[in-house]
């Protein structure tokens, strides 16, 4: 999969901008704040139909603007593709909500989904140490993503488990203010208790899925990285706590019968990842039961897919806490080529590679590894400062363009004789 | 220059119906004035009499001019068989396929937190009524595949299975005569979970 061309139009900083790339490496070269992020986030958009770097979508939008536009012209499994987004903002008197439209060659699509599964691309930004780092939730975003992308559908069980807890919250915080609880709110609570356990469990099941098949890739390009076998393992942490502290997953079952309060339940991947889609409810169902004073305490539903955690752990350490600086990094970049490896198989191509800033960032083992697999027919996208950073084998046959303010340029020869002579080679 | 405020407040009127914003509002004003005397009294009295005569029946909650209604009073109808369903207009639907001969109950919405709905806004009290004193063998739950849909099944199924009665809910899946590859992958994927054995 490659794209051929992208056409922005009123997007962050880019007033209109058209972009042809080629098959290969692309380097867009720049100053900070230039707008080379911005390029990429265009290009996620077109393909998730969100930003990673922004929850609200009037950001995306130049200033002043009333309307952005994103166009992605690409080749997928030999046929020409394009998909476009734009957002509009409400014209007077409807509403506050921006308007947005999606089309798929040309054709209006109804929901985000429509785009899923499309123009894919995996994208690699300094942002992604939070992988380890960072909440929950970029754990989750992270598995939830790269799911939608190979089973669009599932962006549909996202949204109905949404809806449940909507609808459960509401119900809790209703409850809360009426202080006193009948048997029949008892009955209604249990009725929303199982819709969430149901939908809940859907989702788990795909994400232990998905865990399952993408660890054993991420240990393969850890073990190389590291030049050692380490084991790399997951536990899938039911209700998200303050502090996940490190679990034994050994002792999972233990810890089950006597989960206190706070105390997250943690069990290994590989162990739940056999349950039925039935045993995961029950466990929701029985959390559940033990947060329910909690819940309406809150006015909020505590526990379930949308509050979990994943944690990683390495030769039985649990990687955020105990492995090295190094060690987080090289994991970090497994899972994005564990990423890139199993898109790749989904899709019979290898998807687009999107490399925001990281490069400069990685050791020469590192760049190295990154080096291997960008070697195949696989179009990469690079970003970056200052191309003296980089290994000369990534500049060999590489497009160069300059980012300047919003618009972006073929690459002039730098004054203090950069590569530039290599650079079109 | 706005309407002379007669005009207004009609056109304001028809805008707070379900479904009809300000163009459509101003087209319906415009044809009411368009009207003759005698064709807008008759508008009038119509809209008063439906209002009037039209309730819930005591026993079904169905809309009906007559209580009990015309199918809770109906003699050929299956006694032992209750159709529960969420709203009149599904009635309706049923009713025209000819198929089913028992009763309905209407239960006058869904359960949905969101809308201020729970189970004492729904007529569920008066559904448990009618299985105690009456001699019901099955209930059928035709209620949509909604979210709220589902957990006003599962409320309903957790209220009635110390009751002891069969309950059944009604099948998933493809519009017959419809094309397998034109379904949409929500559907199909229900449909798969609802498969049988032939």
């Amino acid at each position: 999969m490659h794209i051929h061309s992208i056409h922005l139009k009123n997007f962050r900083n880019y007033q209109e901008q058209v972009l042809e790339l080629q098959p290969g490496k692309t380097i867009l070269i720049g100053e900070n704040a230039q707008g080379k992020s911005n390029l990429l986030e265009a290009i996620e958009v077109a393909s998730l139909g969100k930003s990673s770097r922004t929850g609200n979508d009037q950001d995306l939008i130049a200033w002043q603007q009333a309307k952005m536009i994103i166009e992605v012209a690409y080749e997928k499994g030999g046929f020409a593709e394009t998909v476009g987004v734009s957002l509009a903002k409400p014209t007077a008197g409807k509403g506050a909500r921006l308007e947005r439209k999606i089309h798929v060659n040309g054709v209006a699509q109804n929901s985000v989904r429509g785009l899923l599964g499309r123009l894919v691309c995996v994208s690699f930004t300094t942002e992604d140490l939070n992988l380890l780092r960072g909440g929950p939730s970029y754990r989750r975003n992270w598995i939830d993503d790269i799911i939608c992308r190979i089973r669009p559908i599932y962006h549909e069980d996202l949204s109905a488990y949404q809806k449940v807890v909507t609808q459960r919250n509401k119900l809790l915080k209703t409850l809360f203010e009426k202080g006193k609880i009948t048997v029949t709110d008892q009955d209604e609570l249990l009725a929303w208790d199982k819709q969430l356990a149901r939908f809940g469990a859907k989702i788990i099941k795909e994400r232990l899925k998905l865990l399952q098949d993408i660890l054993p890739i991420a240990e393969g390009f850890q073990r190389h990285l590291s030049g050692q076998k380490e084991a790399l393992q997951a536990d899938y942490v039911f209700q998200a706590a303050k502090q996940a502290g490190a679990s034994d997953p050994d002792d999972a079952e233990d810890s089950a019968e006597s989960a206190q309060e706070d105390q997250p339940k943690s069990v290994s991947v590989s162990t739940l990842a056999k349950a039925e889609p039935a045993e995961v409810a029950s466990i929701l169902l029985t959390l559940l039961k033990q947060k329910r004073s909690a819940e309406i305490g809150r006015k909020q539903t505590l526990l379930g897919p949308h509050r979990d955690d994943i944690t990683f752990s390495l030769n039985n350490a649990q990687a955020s806490a105990f492995a090295s600086q190094g060690q987080q990094r090289s994991l970090v970049l497994s899972f994005k080529l564990a990423e890139l490896t199993l898109l790749s198989q989904a899709l019979d191509e290898p998807p687009v590679l999107l490399l925001d800033d990281v490069l400069a960032e990685l050791d020469l083992v590192r760049q190295g590894l990154l080096m291997s697999a960008v070697k195949q027919d696989l179009q990469t996208i690079i970003t970056t400062t200052h191309l003296s950073k980089f290994e000369p084998e990534w500049l060999a046959g590489a497009k160069v363009f300059q980012v300047n303010q919003g618009q972006i340029a073929n690459f002039v020869e730098m004054k203090d004789g950069a590569p530039a002579g290599s650079l079109r080679g | 220059m706005q309407f002379t405020r007669p005009l207004a407040k009609l056109i304001e009127q028809f805008q707070k119906f379900p479904g009809v914003g300000p163009k459509s509002a101003q087209r319906m004003a415009f044809h009411m004035l368009s009207l003759s005397p005698e064709e807008v009294n008759i508008f009038a009295d119509t809209i008063l009499e439906a209002k009037e005569k039209v309730r819930h029946c005591s026993q079904c909650f169905n809309l009906s001019e007559l209580d009990p209604c015309e199918i809770c009073t109906n003699a050929k109808r299956d006694r032992k068989l209750i159709c529960v369903v969420a709203d009149t207009r599904d009635v309706i639907a049923l009713e025209r396929t000819g198929e089913y001969k028992g009763l309905y109950h209407v239960l006058t919405g869904l359960i949905s937190p969101l809308e201020g709905r729970g189970p004492e806004q729904l007529s569920v009290k008066e559904l448990l009524g009618r299985i105690g004193e009456e001699d019901v063998h099955e209930i059928i739950l035709a209620i949509n595949p909604t979210i709220e849909g589902d957990a006003t099944v599962l409320y309903l199924s957790h209220l009635l299975k110390p009751v002891g009665i069969t309950m059944t809910r009604i099948a998933f899946g493809l519009p017959v005569g419809s094309d397998l590859e034109y379904a949409d992958d929500v559907t199909l994927a229900r449909a798969l979970e609802g498969r049988r054995e032939i």
